[in-house]
């Protein structure tokens, strides 16, 4: 009878600690604590590839699983090839725990990667690990992959518009710019010359954006997503899937989108980088990198973009930069099939 | 919930009326139970055009939990208070409140340790909870059951502490309530 109950005991330890199955068609869901924070991350896709992208989301205060469960960016096609591993960044969605607000800091979102991570690389047997970041993301995981005791651990970096640049006078330096170049190839092409002549004409009265007026004027060349120049960014959410994320998702909806924890995580982040630039620090990444900028992106120019990967400590072999020509801020969007084969290419 | 404390405190009974039993969805869709016993007070009757319209202050205790895979096992203990104003019909309407603590369990939790192996934990949190509830019934008058009545209750949940504050669930309660025999309301 002792013997049957140890054994049983044995058995219950195994399967409560076991690795998680590695399939084609994986969906794993489990919490990471670390740092008195338990953060949700959705595995899903191919992880028989041995192969898993950690993506991690722009904002700051944005969230990723309800991104998956609406398959917001279409990834089917890609976590049929590669796993796809998504998470709530501690603060935001669905991240748990009543953690201080001292924790809202860059090393600690490092440090939340790191145990991430670990979990990944056990779980499914050491698999090639790729950090993937969206514009705010793009910065964090290029301060992981500069300052993480566990950065040689990561295969590659894609960074996705990344905001490695937020000084602001520096940032409007990069829109101005962009937006001359892209009176250029307006005009060069003969499109709406009268505009593009007012722009031009525009910039160069103005060599410095630096007040509210001229960048509300900036504003007004520019338009908003789908006015033209910049490529509406569409959100293809099903009924099926809606219906599935409010019936049976992970999600509470309330401490993702009616609560204030969001907009205190973006304030606090804010203040520890809002003089960020990364320009002269990116030389310490040697990690093999994928740059994928979308060519109207007004947020983040891809002139960031080309400056970010000049000055990257990768060796040229094993960095590349694509700039997207019907794209905006997020690529993934814009140009679903372009970017998953330009992805791809690269992981594989 | 003062009203109700208040009457209670007066009148020193405390012996329940009626006992409740409820599904108590989180989020509507993550299933959960809910029983309560209660008592309620007669507060005031007024009649007009041949009706009458009865004033209830209630108060009761709870005990309850909800499943919402993924995300977290809820358990909860809940003092709970409110007013309904009651038709002649049975039907009735209410609003109130409540506290009392929640216990979360979370699935799957995995914990990096020094040495860097990942192992599976427990964790979970406890909340001081305070909630504000809505309810419409009607007494039930299928096969004779004259002393059961149903109950809607859609009510809101806070609980303390979380990061920055605080942390909010939002359930529907749908149930029965049945009288006991000794009950005097």
């Amino acid at each position: 009878m002792k013997s049957l109950l140890s054994f049983t005991c044995l058995l219950i330890l195994l399967s409560s600690c076991g690795r998680f199955e590695i399939s084609p068609q994986a969906e794993d869901f489990f919490h990471v604590q670390v740092a008195s924070a338990q953060l949700p991350v959705l595995v899903r896709g191919n992880t028989a590839s041995g192969k898993i992208l950690l993506y991690v989301n722009g904002g700051p205060g944005l969230t990723s699983i309800d991104a998956a469960e609406l398959d917001l960016f279409q990834w089917e096609g890609l976590e049929s090839e590669v796993a796809v591993a998504y998470y709530d960044q501690r603060g935001t969605g669905n991240g748990q725990g009543n953690f201080d607000k001292s924790s809202i800091t860059m090393a600690q979102y490092i440090a939340d990667i790191d145990a991430i991570l670990a979990v990944l690389d056990q779980q499914y047997d050491a698999p090639e690990i790729y950090l993937v970041g969206h514009s705010f993301g793009g910065l964090i995981t290029a301060r992981y992959l500069m300052e993480s005791d566990h950065r040689d651990e990561v295969e590659g970096w894609v960074c996705i518009d990344g905001s490695l640049v937020l000084e602001v006078d520096t940032m409007w330096r990069y829109r101005r710019d962009w937006l001359a170049g892209i009176a250029d190839e307006e005009l060069n092409a003969g499109r709406d010359s009268a505009k593009w002549m007012q722009v031009q004409n525009w910039l160069a009265a103005h060599p410095i954006i630096e007040n509210t007026e001229a960048k509300d004027e900036w504003r007004e060349f520019v338009g908003n997503p789908g006015d033209g120049l910049i490529p509406e960014e569409p959100v293809n959410i099903s009924v099926g899937s809606a219906l599935g994320f409010l019936l049976g998702s992970p999600y509470n909806l309330f401490p993702a989108y009616f609560s204030s924890n969001w907009m205190v995580t973006v304030r606090t982040l804010y203040e520890e980088v809002e003089h960020s630039d990364l320009r002269n620090e990116v030389s310490r990444i040697q990690t093999p990198s994928l740059l994928i900028w979308g060519r109207y992106d007004d947020l983040v120019p891809p002139e960031l973009g080309q400056d970010i990967f000049a000055s990257l400590g990768t060796p040229a072999s094993e960095k590349s930069l694509h700039v997207m020509e019907a794209s905006g801020h997020s690529p993934f969007l814009n140009e679903v099939d372009s970017f998953r084969e330009i992805l791809m290419a690269f992981v594989r | 919930m003062l009203s109700a404390c208040l009457v209670l405190g007066q009148t020193g009974n405390w012996t329940p009326d009626r006992i409740q039993v409820s599904y108590f969805g989180e989020q509507v869709t993550r299933p959960g139970l809910r029983v309560a016993a209660q008592k309620s007070w007669t507060l005031k009757e007024r009649e007009r055009k041949d009706r009458t319209r009865t004033w209830l202050a209630d108060a009761g205790l709870g005990v309850g939990g909800f499943y919402h895979r993924r995300y977290m096992t809820g358990l909860f203990l809940q003092l709970e208070g409110g007013l309904r104003k009651v038709s002649d019909k049975g039907r009735f309407v209410g609003l109130g409140g409540g506290t009392g603590y929640l216990r979360s369990f979370l699935p799957n939790v995995w914990e990096v340790g020094a040495n860097g192996t990942a192992e599976k934990v427990s964790a979970g949190h406890g909340y001081f909870i305070w909630s504000v509830h809505a309810q419409y019934g009607s007494r039930l008058h299928w096969f004779g059951w004259s002393n059961v009545s149903w109950h809607l209750k859609p009510q809101l949940l806070v609980g303390l502490p979380y990061f920055p504050k605080s942390v909010q669930w939002l359930a529907l309660e749908v149930g029965l309530s049945f009288e006991l025999p000794n009950s005097k309301s």
